[in-house]
């Protein structure tokens, strides 16, 4: 079985690969890697196959698959005798989708809705309903403008250029290919061709472009070979060289003064992109060779093209990362021989699936939030039994790191656009007009020490999954910051004043209703005792903000569970 | 509505509160997660090497040449005169006169040498020893120190690594080292004070609430670092916000006079104090940084009024670590990303010069009245250049931290502290 085999492979190598790397440390940082380079024929990774990989069929136990990704991964987990967790309730799956899709919590009247439709069809309505919804857009813009490091204020470009295109683009659910093939070959000034920007922000700088679109549409690490030979991967410096020929003949050129927006008497620099392609010299990574030529056009077309070994697989393992918490090749911006797919057919299957949906970012991700797999709850898998039959493996073949298989649902904490967001929609700031805006109406990088950047959010200069760790800082901007102070103010205008007045509850049916808004769930007895006790006769406002701020400080409302 | 009275009644029974909350010094912490022994390596280390360093950053590139390293009488040396330290040999700008009189504490390194002409880029390789690269993001030479020195027992409760004007990204050693950021040492961090109007009754209330509200999801997740993780940070939080931890940063606790002494209305200087009260505290890294040094019009003029300005604030760092006991656990290093151009523009500035650049270095053990390197009147390095690495191998020494060790990125790829295999510490400041 192809599977098998290559997975023994991969698994062989990838020893070699820490062993590699353990000689690198002892040898340090000397540009010498003639030692740890891996030896032998480059391995590549293979082309999408012609025809998908068919979904095993499997019964395991109790364990029924929702669609073909379930069945890949029970078959695994079969396999490996490795039990899977418990389907999440309807509260955990409203929220966890709702998080991942739109990027916000859902708020009471949504969940009140959810709850009123028939227990069979609700979660698909539920997907539908959210995959529909600006949000979707606003959200996904974030995750494509960390990786593209996308920036709002570059001298020469409109303001938030690269921005309102990648909006746009997810706004229509455009396909995935017609769009990244666009960012690569725009032509003209921003202003016109706002699409430019992609190229225009790094100034058509080769070796930054090279790297940029190398890692995140071909997950390939090639930005060690930017100044030497790659040290445990094939890639060489001339690889990279090839790569960024692409953009020999390509240049920015300073067209014409715009008058600034704000001040009309002041003019800037409009820059523009022009394309010289006869001075292109591009070799691409894989060897193969475009119709279109050695400049933009063909590399476009060399990286969306179906034969492309990386293109589809790395955008749908994108995807599956950011729901799932882990790719199925991890981490996702490592596609490397030495790195194989925890799941190499779910990954292929899915790859095809999105090229024959016309490359859908939304089908994938209707498939994937529509699974079994991810709709398990997200406690901790339980303690996996030792297998009779490992003292015949070799040694490379140790068991999976936990979670690999799937078998549980990793908490994730949320980004800090997910936080700042959740906050302003649980207390009626998000869509107010007023003094706070929500993330997606500011221009980023967001300014040093501001809410969003203290949570991580991405400065933009690197390309990087934002990082999800807490800090002191952190928690003390969540304790005493002027943020959450202000937004839990108990306004007659608040969402939950509101709802109290349209439904008629009483102090307890609010205190209800306040874990529905910013938990997602209903208070348990101790909890709601303890609610009612510190609101007394609910005529305070001030209690009610402690409990919001006590709930949004929990370490409940900040994980994705 | 801030008069002194209230202000004093809020200190007082917030302290009195904050001591119920969090139990006294051994008690339970809030969240009852923090040990102590687990969460901080407490440096044991009981052999001489420094406990601490302060790093001077002169932000923009400094004149080497109007300051450390000056050319009176040549053609490029401009209209400073230089004149005699209380060390001998040295000589530094007659701006600089206060430190004059500390020069016998200090040695200067008139040959620093980089290639790196921009200053983001040059402030990158000063700062971690590595140059940019377009996707990993390096840590700093402060998270590396507070990584091996770790938080000191002096005052567990405050973090290793205070940035001051400055921030800088955690880099591939994590977000438990990235410095704590003050951006005006003048104000403190306000998030360490409760929201205002808040009252103590009411903040407790809230963690009481708050710890109430936690228990379901702890319970649920008995086993998960990350959730652990943010228990620590809480725990961390609410303990630097102990008014004896949290006062720290309060500059109000210094005498009147103090403060002048180091430039009352000096940010960089009021920032020098804030760093000598962290040191004292057991801090292990404080960077100040003082920008405004990017002369490239009216170089003399502006030169002369920074350099009024690091005169008072430097002097007094050293007269008052050395009044405290400080000085010889500390190191205090005063360094920029490049020097500038021996050629005077015609705006009558300089512009960047990364051949040659100047820094001065003192305590923590590093033999004083050194003068590391020479230039050829400012214009090159004409002996014993000292290249980045070699700077941070210097401070590695200092601390007692092997400089070849390497640390890895969350993708396990390797990274020496001190890149260059070849680095040396500067062996003429060591005895």
């Amino acid at each position: 079985m192809r599977g098998q085999d290559s997975k023994r492979r991969w698994a062989r190598l990838a020893v070699v690969a820490t062993l590699m790397m353990a000689v690198t440390s002892v040898h340090g940082g000397s540009p010498d890697f003639s030692h740890t380079r891996p030896k032998g024929k480059r391995l590549r990774p293979e082309p999408l196959p012609e025809k998908r990989p068919v979904p095993p069929k499997v019964r395991y136990g109790t364990f029924r698959p929702l669609n073909e990704i379930d069945q890949f991964i029970l078959k695994r987990l079969q396999d490996e005798k490795v039990r899977p967790n418990d389907p999440c309730n309807d509260w955990d799956f409203a929220r966890r989708t709702s998080l991942d899709l739109v990027g916000i919590i859902p708020r009471v009247e949504d969940l009140d809705r959810f709850f009123r439709w028939k227990k069979k069809k609700r979660r698909d309505k539920w997907i539908d309903l959210l995959l529909a919804q600006k949000q979707y857009a606003d959200h996904w813009t974030t995750f494509w403008g960390d990786l593209l490091r996308e920036r709002g204020r570059v001298r020469g470009l409109p303001e938030n250029a690269l921005k309102n295109v990648l909006h746009q683009n997810l706004l229509d659910n455009r396909p995935f290919d017609d769009w990244v093939r666009e960012l690569m070959t725009a032509e003209g000034p921003a202003e016109e061709n706002p699409a430019s920007g992609f190229i225009l922000q790094d100034r058509v700088h080769a070796n930054t472009l090279t790297v940029s679109i190398s890692e995140v549409f071909l997950g390939v690490q090639i930005r060690c070979a930017e100044c030497h030979d790659h040290p445990f991967d094939w890639w060489t410096q001339k690889d990279f060289q090839g790569m960024a020929g692409f953009w020999d003949g390509t240049r920015v050129r300073r067209r014409a003064e715009m008058q600034d927006a704000k001040d009309g008497a002041r003019r800037r620099p409009l820059l523009e992109v022009v394309t010289n392609s006869r001075r292109s010299r591009g070799v691409f990574l894989t060897g193969a060779q475009s119709d279109l030529g050695q400049g933009p056009l063909g590399l476009a077309d060399l990286i969306t093209r179906r034969d492309n070994p990386y293109f589809a697989r790395v955008a749908v393992n994108r995807l599956w990362q950011k729901l799932m918490g882990r790719g199925l090749v991890n981490p996702p911006s490592n596609f490397s021989a030495l790195n194989p797919p925890s799941h190499p057919d779910l990954l292929d299957w899915l790859a095809i699936e999105f090229v024959d949906s016309g490359y859908d970012l939304k089908h994938i991700l209707r498939l994937i939030v529509s699974s079994r797999t991810y709709q398990q709850t997200s406690s901790e898998p339980k303690k996996r039994r030792s297998r009779s039959t490992s003292s015949k493996k070799t040694p490379e073949e140790n068991d999976p790191v936990e979670g690999s298989l799937f078998e549980s649902v990793v908490l994730r904490r949320m980004t800090a656009e997910q936080i700042y967001d959740s906050v302003l929609a649980a207390t009626g700031h998000y869509d107010s007009g007023g003094r706070f805006r929500p993330s997606i109406e500011l221009t980023y990088p967001p300014r040093d020490r501001s809410f969003l950047r203290t949570f991580g959010a991405s400065d933009r200069q690197t390309i990087q999954s934002p990082p999800l760790n807490g800090s002191i800082q952190q928690t003390l901007t969540l304790l005493n910051g002027r943020f959450l102070n202000g937004t839990v103010r108990w306004h007659p205008d608040h969402p939950l004043q509101q709802w109290r007045h349209a439904r008629g509850l009483n102090v307890g049916q609010l205190v209800d209703a306040l874990f529905y808004q910013i938990l997602t769930r209903p208070p348990t007895k101790q909890e709601r005792r303890g609610a009612l006790q510190y609101v007394g006769n609910g005529g305070f406002d001030e209690a009610w903000e402690d409990l919001q701020w006590a709930l949004f400080n929990s370490r409940e409302f900040q994980f994705i569970r | 509505m801030d008069c002194a009275g209230c202000e004093s009644y809020r200190r007082m029974t917030r302290r009195k509160w904050l001591q119920t909350a969090l139990g006294t010094a051994g008690g339970a912490s809030f969240l009852g997660l923090l040990d102590p022994a687990l969460l901080y390596a407490v440096g044991k280390n009981k052999n001489r090497t420094a406990d601490s360093v302060i790093l001077l950053w002169m932000r923009g590139g400094m004149s080497h040449l109007d300051t450390f390293d000056l050319q009176p009488g040549t053609d490029h040396g401009g209209p400073f005169e230089s004149i005699q330290t209380d060390a001998d040999d040295i000589e530094i700008s007659q701006h600089l006169p206060q430190l004059a009189r500390q020069f016998k504490h200090l040695s200067v390194i008139r040959s620093m040498t980089s290639n790196e002409f921009d200053h983001s880029r040059a402030t990158y390789q000063m700062h971690t020893g590595y140059v940019p690269i377009a996707s990993m993001q390096h840590s700093t030479i402060g998270s590396i120190v507070s990584k091996y020195k770790g938080r000191s027992a002096r005052d567990e409760n405050l973090p290793p690594y205070v940035s001051i004007g400055q921030d800088w990204a955690a880099g591939y050693l994590g977000p438990k080292y990235a410095p704590y950021y003050i951006g005006d040492a003048r104000f403190g961090d306000e998030n360490l004070r409760m929201p205002l109007g808040l009252g103590e009754r009411r903040f407790r209330s809230r963690l009481k609430l708050l710890r109430e509200f936690d228990k379901t999801f702890r319970n649920k997740h008995p086993r998960n670092d990350a959730l652990e993780a943010y228990a620590e940070h809480y725990d961390a939080a609410l303990l630097m916000m102990r008014p004896k931890t949290a006062k720290v940063f309060d500059l109000d606790e210094e005498p009147m006079e103090v403060r002048e002494a180091y430039g009352a209305d000096s940010i960089f200087g009021q920032g020098c104090l804030l760093a000598r009260r962290l040191v004292q505290r057991g801090v292990r890294f404080v960077e100040v940084s003082f920008g405004g040094w990017d002369t490239h019009a009216n170089n003399f003029e502006t030169v002369q009024q920074k350099s009024e300005e690091l005169d008072t604030a430097f002097s007094m760092l050293v007269q008052d670590l050395r009044r405290k006991n400080l000085f010889e656990r500390t190191v205090v290093l005063l360094t920029s990303e490049f020097g500038r151009t021996p050629r005077i523009n015609e705006n009558q500035g300089r512009d960047h010069f990364p051949g040659v650049w100047s820094s001065v270095i003192g305590g923590g053990g590093i033999q004083p009245g050194q003068v590391i390197g020479e230039t050829d009147q400012g214009r090159a390095v004409s002996d014993r250049p000292v290249r980045v690495g070699d700077l941070h191998a210097t401070l590695c020494k200092a601390l007692g931290i092997d400089h070849t060790q390497s640390n890895y990125s969350s993708d396990k790829r390797p990274f020496r502290i001190v890149k260059e295999v070849d680095a040396r510490p500067i062996k003429e400041l060591f005895r």
